[in-house]
């Protein structure tokens, strides 16, 4: 496992976010640290504000306070479709394919940020817009390869396995050429086999120079891949740091003792 | 009005809002607890002010009033007795799908209308005075028949206030309202809930059309007037709610009477669209609403079967299709190549109405947008500007959409419910407002002497089949043009924002952009059949753009499915045959295509496929149910 490289300026800063709903505080005054290059778990116990704080970053919810620095400029409150074009993609739990479209379709589809022809020119499919198409072609197949889903290029996406799907899943967001990429729980409802492989994937995106952030509930994946984790409960931070050093935290413990028995895997 | 008295407008909003809330929080009921948009509640609104008509001719010889509170017993017993009827035999069996639910309404709305119009007659009716005199208060008057309708609307929310709060029963319908799998949990009857829900929301129904019938006249198409405005309500109350539908009623009744204690009355429609566009801008989901279910709105029907046959379709079937299009006029009796004429132009307009259904919302302003490009001809061909006809077939298209693209920002961040009754909203207002303006759009009558475009190269418009080939050429482009747009990228981008927009959010996609490209487009190309409709005709009116019009094209999407580009015409294709088949028994037309889109919605809410699906249990079965499987997650 190679160190992070925090030495590097920070990519993605949280500081003092919170969002509540009604009296609901369901981020309380988190302050996260993102650098370039680094896998970072998010772990906490259910409903403890992890799928809220995703939805902060990603723009489909605004803060109720603090900021989201991204490279040192804040983005809270942004559209979700400018923050993706910054170069912050998410998945979500639970689809993150058009089922409708071929697996290449879905691929070409999630490229949309990379095409540089104008709506107009699409419509009429000009050859400029024509040529676009071939470059951005061309590359969602390297994804497909990278991921392992070229023989099924043709397939229809809603026919696929349920792991194949989370793959895909990660596929598109990767063919909106991410800087961040976020995955909201990858390995939910996946069996052992099916978790390996995706966690050999994400493994794999560490090489592409991919910052990655994960909420995941198995423990055992998570202390395995990421370089440091945060646990938040009741949406609060309560610790930060390695996966060793976290997995000894006594409130970490506390936090999940009798919900989660995973966490001493 | 010389001086504005203070206590008659204070009368006149009362009596507004009371009449408001009583009808509206019906609707907001029955959407609360079954999730379902109850387009036939201004019919059972109808048939509750029917009664009183029929209790009077059956109990002639007693006094008035005693009839007139008969009435308000019998109809809205009965009425409440067909909602449970329906609640029971129609929508239960479609509650997972609340575009189906929406749909068969609306089929039941036209269906109500029709046998109310062949059983009581086209021509509305006024009921005699039933309290006759008027009270004094404090300088301002009211008669006692309004003061009846203040009184029996304020007993009735009273009641269903303490039912709501008081009762197990209306707690229990309260619980369901708020979570409908906790209430499972408490052992509550979700079926029973919805059967109540829909029995009580169409009783308070037929009160309001019983109070209001003995205050304005009873027709078959009054339901029409009074849910456009209780739309309205609670769309800015927020779907749903109680107090949202009260508040709002009390909002719009203290507007609507300020108006018109004014001498603004004509404003009133414009106004409250804007303020309801204006909230919808800020608050999507109303003022007090929660977000609304998402639901699948694209629908296969007969489009289906295109899948199979669209490669020979493309090899035989156009050329073919083409020369048979040339040739058909030279084939039929005059009075059909009339209706050739208006079914090239239906084509025009399904296909747009398509166009729009691709980016996920089903418009109900198509019509009037229509209606849009023919005034914009008629207007700048006769009145105001002696433009050659020509140059106003892309102004008409160019007007239509810059209508759609005005009224698109508020209208596109809305979700499905709200988008529908938003749409139907901006369109009424846009109709009464061709009617209001009578200096400008020439009120009901409309525009009269509209010519037709003088001779190209000798060929004289005048001639039926020569307008046909004009309109056949127009309707070619036009699907061409769509058909491109269709299968390009940015057609595409369209429909997987509407598939998933979550997910194309956060894939970067703009998808507010891409929705409002489909929904101007569509309406510029219809806006250019409008051109052409009342080109034809050679006057352009109000009445030929009524909702009835509406209700046809989306029945033809409906019936053909929008899956696919062929579907809808497919649809028109039945539709029109139908119609030329029961050119006899015209006034029941709609009753027949009522029927059959609440048949569709029963049996095979996705059209065909789901036919299909059920012979062959494995395969072709899965195909409807995926997109909304296959939609993103986030909250």
């Amino acid at each position: 496992m190679t160190p992070p490289a925090s030495a590097s300026s920070p990519l993605l800063q949280l500081v003092g976010l919170s969002k509540s709903f009604g009296k609901l505080d369901a981020v309380k005054e988190i302050s996260v640290t993102l650098s370039a290059g680094e896998i970072r778990g998010l772990i906490g116990p259910n409903g403890s504000g992890k799928t809220t704080l995703f939805n902060l970053i990603s723009g489909f919810l605004k803060p109720t306070a603090g900021q989201i620095l991204w490279r040192g400029e804040e983005i809270a409150g942004l559209a979700p479709h400018r923050i993706a074009r910054l170069g912050i993609v998410r998945t979500f739990q639970l689809t993150s394919v058009y089922g409708d479209l071929t697996v290449m379709e879905n691929l070409l589809m999630s490229s949309h940020l990379g095409n540089r022809s104008g709506v107009l020119a699409q419509s009429l499919q000009l050859p400029s817009a024509r040529a676009e198409e071939r470059r951005l072609s061309e590359r969602c197949r390297e994804i497909l390869d990278e991921m392992g889903l070229t023989e099924l290029a043709d397939s229809r996406a809603a026919n696929l396995a349920g792991g194949t799907q989370k793959i895909l899943g990660i596929a598109n967001a990767l063919a909106a050429d991410p800087i961040l990429l976020m995955l909201d729980e990858p390995l939910a409802g996946l069996n052992p086999a099916e978790k390996t492989a995706l966690m050999e994937k994400i493994e794999t995106l560490r090489a592409r120079g991919l910052t990655i952030l994960i909420v995941e509930h198995d423990m055992k994946a998570v202390m395995t891949t990421c370089d440091r984790v945060t646990v938040i409960c009741y949406g609060e931070k309560i610790a930060e740091g390695t996966p060793q050093e976290v997995s000894r935290d006594q409130r970490t413990i506390e936090a999940y003792l009798g919900q989660d028995e995973a966490v001493h895997a | 009005m010389t001086d504005v008295n203070l206590a008659q407008l204070l009368i006149n909003f009362v009596t507004l809002s009371s009449f408001y809330s009583c009808f509206a929080v019906g609707l907001a009921l029955v959407f609360g607890i079954m999730r379902v948009i109850n387009f036939a509640h201004g019919e059972f609104y109808m048939l509750g002010g029917y009664a009183v008509w029929v209790v009077m001719t059956v109990a002639s010889g007693l006094p008035l009033p005693v009839v007139f509170i008969m009435a308000l017993i019998v109809g809205p017993l009965a009425v409440g007795l067909i909602g449970l009827l329906l609640e029971r035999f129609i929508f239960r069996r479609i509650e997972e799908n609340p575009f189906a639910g929406f749909m068969a309404s609306l089929g039941l709305a036209y269906a109500l209308q029709v046998l109310a119009a062949t059983g009581f007659g086209v021509v509305s009716k006024s009921l005699p005075v039933m309290f006759p005199g008027s009270f004094s208060f404090l300088g301002g008057v009211i008669t006692s028949q309004r003061l009846v309708v203040v009184l029996f609307s304020i007993v009735m929310m009273l009641w269903l206030w303490g039912f709501l709060t008081r009762t197990r029963t209306g707690r229990a319908m309260r619980a369901t309202a708020q979570n409908k799998e906790s209430a499972l949990l408490q052992g509550i009857s979700l079926g029973r809930m919805s059967g109540l829900a829909m029995a009580i929301g169409a009783a308070l129904a037929a009160v309001s059309g019983a109070l209001m019938g003995s205050v304005i006249n009873i027709g078959p198409f009054m339901g029409l007037e009074a849910i456009w405005k209780a739309f309205i309500v609670v769309i800015v109350g927020g779907m749903g709610s109680i107090p949202g539908a009260i508040a709002a009623a009390l909002l719009f009744g203290l507007l609507d009477s300020t108006m018109s204690t004014f001498g603004a009355g004509q404003f009133i429609i414009m106004i409250d669209t804007l303020i309801m566009l204006l909230v919808l801008a800020f608050f999507p989901n109303g003022l007090l609403g929660r977000d609304s279910a998402v639901m699948e709105s694209r629908t296969a029907g007969l489009g289906a079967v295109d899948i199979e046959w669209r490669p020979l379709a493309r090899r035989v079937g156009l050329p073919m299709l083409l020369v048979f299009a040339l040739v058909l006029p030279y084939l039929l009796p005059a009075y059909l190549q009339d209706s050739l004429v208006l079914f090239t132009i239906s084509c025009i307009i399904v296909m747009s109405y398509r166009l729009v259904t691709t980016m996920g919302g089903w418009s109900f302003a198509h019509i009037a947008t229509m209606a849009l490009g023919a005034y914009t001809m008629a207007m700048l061909t006769t009145e105001y500007a002696s433009l050659p006809f020509w140059l106003t077939i892309p102004l008409g298209g160019l007007v239509a959409g810059l209508f759609a693209l005005a009224i698109s920002y508020p209208v596109l961040r809305t979700r499905q419910f709200y988008f529908f009754l938003s749409t139907f909203a901006a369109g009424e207002a846009l109709r009464q407002c061709f009617i209001q303006f009578k200096s400008v759009f020439g009120g009901i009558e409309g525009i009269p002497f509209i010519n037709r475009p003088g001779d190209i190269l000798g060929i004289n418009f005048f001639d039926t089949v020569n307008y046909y080939f004009l309109v056949l050429f127009f309707a070619l482009l036009c699907g061409g043009i769509m058909y491109a747009f269709d299968k390009s990228t940015a057609g595409r981008t369209v429909k997987a924002v509407a598939a998933n927009e979550h997910l194309s959010e956060s894939l970067g996609i703009n998808t507010w952009r891409y929705k409002a490209l489909a929904f101007v487009l569509g309406s510029f190309f219809v806006g250019i059949a409008g051109v052409f409709f009342s080109n034809y005709n050679g006057f352009v009116a109000p009445t030929d753009y009524t909702t009835a019009f509406m209700f046809k094209i989306i029945a033809a999407a409906i019936i053909g499915g929008t899956r696919s580009f062929a579907g809808p015409l497919l649809g028109l294709i039945v539709l029109t045959v139908i119609q030329e088949l029961l050119r006899d028994f015209y006034q029941i037309v709609p009753l027949i295509w009522g029927a059959i889109i609440i048949l569709i919605m029963l049996f095979m809410p996705n059209g065909l496929e789901s036919l299909l699906a059920r012979a062959k249990p494995q395969g072709a079965g899965q195909r409807g149910r995926e997109p909304a499987a296959a939609r993103g997650g986030s909250s």
